[in-house]
């Protein structure tokens, strides 16, 4: 048998799916894009998902919200503006950042696929449906040009983005060395922040821009330079019966520090299964969770819009199709569609195309606002999950316990939190139920936001070795009693010659626990792996959303936990290029550590 | 994000290793492997100038050049082995105290004001010029004043990928 042929007979199933669909009018392969609508469809993979693991979307189209009057901008590899499912929703403003013109060439295809899961052109009797089907789209290929005059183009400082409201940021980098938030001295961060709060509140003539940024897919390992940086068990756990890095994440969202940054909304994801999606960055940091799927061979990855023709993006003819859409089959002969995208490179558009569908709703409704409902009719993932418990060896070298990831509470105000899924994923059509809300009942505004000045707690406590008391500082922050949190950021400053094993926690007046950084992660391995250790780190910045909503009044308390004995702490620095694995086993610290400083500021408004 | 099968490693690792969803570098990443070619001090932090294998190869005018002393726009610079190398932009990013007084600057020493972000300004340097010099030279020219109170040079690390 050819490989055509075996790539035909495989796409027989959702061939037949997609004849029945096309005859009644509508787009032939929306009925695997899981994410509108879940009802166990494999999605061209092996194996269906879980019914309701899914975004929504479906009767908000129904009565006819769609994303007009929206414009986002796409950040990324680049977008193929004449694809034929995206072309009739691309707006003017787009920009080659390589060469100037105003065609933003995706040689990729992660852009366009982007793109697709926002905005693809829904009801045209073509492939696919974006979530937004009748948002406006520009895009910008920023990943091949990363200066700062890049940056500030495609991130709301030109003319063709002064009226975007969502900003998509499919991309990242981790971090493995401490870096100070220290605006004095860092202009290029500065220039961002000052640029980011402009534009978040001032864009399209005041209706503002959301900032959507994807959390990382590093819980397994994450990427640093030429580098994968990994646990020292990831080669043989599965062998040895052991858990990968005892199942902490190796990348925690939080130490990257423009995803610590308040004006980006970031977000995890989720999959097909209603879990969290196997490679998922996670954080304090994340606000919500939305949808990125699995790889698209055993179970579902993201259906989208790929680069045209099948010499080009993930759907080829090059290489041999692992699922029942790709390598130019009868249902996608001209390979301009996809089911292997994935990441949170497509929860960060599903996020963004939600976004877009309930500033649509409502023509009046700010782009925080649109946050703020879509928080507020949020739903819970994967709604069993405890959390993690990490084994760890105490001082006195017995094995001990320590709850570094909390299962879902709520937080003092009500709303339900898991540093896995923050705030829960976006359930649309009750969003844009919400903003549409006439009468009585009708959405309310939030009033106009502000932020503290920092406050500054200066101590010094020892963070005893290997044990769970670990050292906390507390500081009464004396705002408004009516200032309500909309997100809290932490500066800290803290010596220790080994931070893998720190948990840092933040606990509010209401009586709720963040943890801001995640013992086990790879956030700080680059202080032992130079020439010089590293033994602080100075004004290091984090987020949290947990505690959205509550009052930010009152006593605030930060704890620092070591949680590494001996034997603890072993991790591998892969090198991409030559495959040779240098071990990392830093010592134990032999002198406890110590919080020297901290500082807190909140984000939020006055009122209720 | 794709899911790759891990090749490079397999040979490295036992035979109970599983296939991993770990990346093998592009060609393009691993033609640009680097050569340490000399040291350079930026704001008191040190840097080694490093040089492309590429580059060093085929002779080309930037490498040359990065044995020079000094450092000019399309230079690449990396702080210890394992972090990212950056380039040089030629871009110099100056926070102020007095923003027409340090445009008044700009211009006499040839810095091109590409925009202003509150006490921030972006200046871009001529193609060619040593920038260690021009940050030098503005300092001194500004010692009276001191309206200057921090130059950064853009360093570009094209570390953010998809994910």
């Amino acid at each position: 048998m050819s490989s055509k042929l075996l790539k035909t007979s495989l796409a027989i199933l959702p061939l037949t799916i997609s004849l029945n669909i096309a005859a009644k009018g509508n787009d032939p392969l929306t009925q695997q894009q899981w994410h509108l609508k879940n009802k166990g469809q494999a999605a061209f993979s092996a194996a269906g998902g879980v019914k309701g693991s899914d975004l929504n979307v479906r009767t908000a189209h129904k009565k006819g919200i769609k994303g007009q009057g929206v414009k986002v901008t796409v950040i990324d590899t680049g977008v193929e503006i004449a694809h034929k499912d995206l072309a009739a929703n691309i707006t003017s403003g787009s920009r080659n950042l390589v060469d100037g013109t105003n065609d933003p060439v995706d040689d990729n295809g992660h852009g366009t696929a982007v793109a697709g899961i926002i905005a693809a052109v829904g009801y045209n009797n073509e492939g696919v449906r974006g979530i937004a089907p009748s948002a406006k789209i520009n895009g910008f290929n920023f990943l091949s040009e990363q200066s700062l005059t890049s940056y500030l183009a495609s991130h709301g400082e030109s003319e063709g983005t002064k009226d975007s409201n969502v900003f998509n940021q499919s991309y990242g980098g981790g971090d493995i060395f401490p870096r100070a938030y220290d605006l004095e001295n860092d202009l290029e961060l500065a220039i961002i922040e000052s640029s980011m709060k402009r534009v978040s509140m001032n864009n399209d003539s005041g209706r503002g821009a959301a900032f959507v940024k994807s959390a990382g897919n590093g819980y397994n390992w994450f990427r640093y330079g030429d580098f994968a940086i990994l646990p020292g068990n990831y080669f043989s756990a599965s062998d040895d019966g052991e858990i990968r890095n005892d199942g902490m994440p190796m990348e925690n969202s939080n130490a990257e520090i423009s995803d610590s940054n308040f004006w980006n909304i970031v977000v995890s994801a989720f999959n097909a299964s209603d879990k969290l999606s196997s490679y998922s960055s996670v954080g304090s940091n994340v606000f919500m969770t939305a949808t990125g799927g699995e790889f698209g061979e055993d179970t579902p990855a993201m259906v989208t819009i790929d680069l045209m023709g099948c010499d080009a993006g993930f759907n080829t003819t090059n290489e041999e199709a692992t699922n029942n859409l790709h390598g130019g089959t009868d249902i996608d002969p001209t390979c301009d569609y996809t089911s292997v995208m994935n990441g949170t490179s497509s929860a960060a558009p599903s996020m963004s195309g939600a976004i877009a569908m309930v500033m649509s709703a409502n023509k009046k409704i700010t782009a925080r606002d649109a946050k703020h409902i879509l928080a507020k009719t949020a739903s819970k993932v994967d709604k069993k999950n405890a959390g993690v418990e990490l084994p760890f060896t105490d001082a006195d070298g017995n094995e001990a316990t320590y709850q570094a990831i909390d299962g879902w509470k709520k937080n003092g105000a009500g709303y339900n939190y898991h540093m896995f899924y923050g705030l829960g994923k976006p359930d649309v059509s009750k969003a844009v139920s919400m903003a549409k809300r006439k009468g009585k009942k009708q959405y309310k505004k939030l009033p106009k936001l502000k932020t503290t000045p920092w406050m500054n707690r200066n101590t010094h406590l020892e963070i005893p070795d290997a044990n769970t008391t670990g050292a906390t500082s507390m500081y009464n922050a004396n705002v408004h009693n009516k200032f309500v949190i909309e997100g809290v950021q932490v500066k800290v400053d803290i010596d220790h010659a080994r931070m893998s094993d720190l948990s840092i926690e933040l606990i509010s007046p209401a009586g709720t626990r963040s943890v801001l950084m995640t013992p086990k992660s790879g956030a700080f391995l680059g202080q032992n792996a130079i020439a010089v250790p590293i033994t602080s780190m100075r004004d290091q910045l984090m987020l949290s959303t947990n505690f959205y909503g509550e009052k930010a009044r009152g006593n605030w308390r930060l704890k620092v936990v070591d949680v590494g004995g001996e034997g603890d702490g072993e991790w591998l620095l892969f090198d991409l290029a030559t495959g040779e694995q240098t071990p990392m086993s830093p010592d134990n610290n032999s002198e406890p550590g110590a919080l020297t400083n901290w500082s807190i500021r909140f984000f939020g408004h006055q009122g209720k | 994000m794709k899911k790759i099968t891990l090749l490079a490693a397999s040979a490295l690792m036992s035979a109970t290793v599983m296939a991993s969803d770990l990346p093998q570098l592009s060609n393009s990443e691993l033609a640009t492997t680097n050569v340490t070619v000399g040291s350079v001090e930026i704001n008191g932090v040190k840097f080694n100038k490093v040089v492309s294998n590429s580059a060093l190869v085929n002779n080309t005018m930037m490498s040359q050049r990065s044995f020079q002393p000094g450092l000019y726009q399309g230079d690449l610079l990396q702080r210890n082995k394992i972090s990212a190398v950056e380039r040089v932009s030629g871009n110099l990013l100056i926070s102020t105290s007095n923003m027409s007084k340090l445009q008044a600057l700009a211009k006499a020493h040839n810095l091109e004001v590409h925009s202003t972000y509150g006490n921030i300004a972006i200046l871009k340097a001529p193609l060619g010029s040593e920038l260690l010099s021009t940050m030098s030279a503005l300092r001194a020219a500004d010692a009276q004043t001191g309206t200057v109170k921090r130059i950064n040079l853009e360093r570009i690390s094209n570390t953010l990928r998809p994910e």
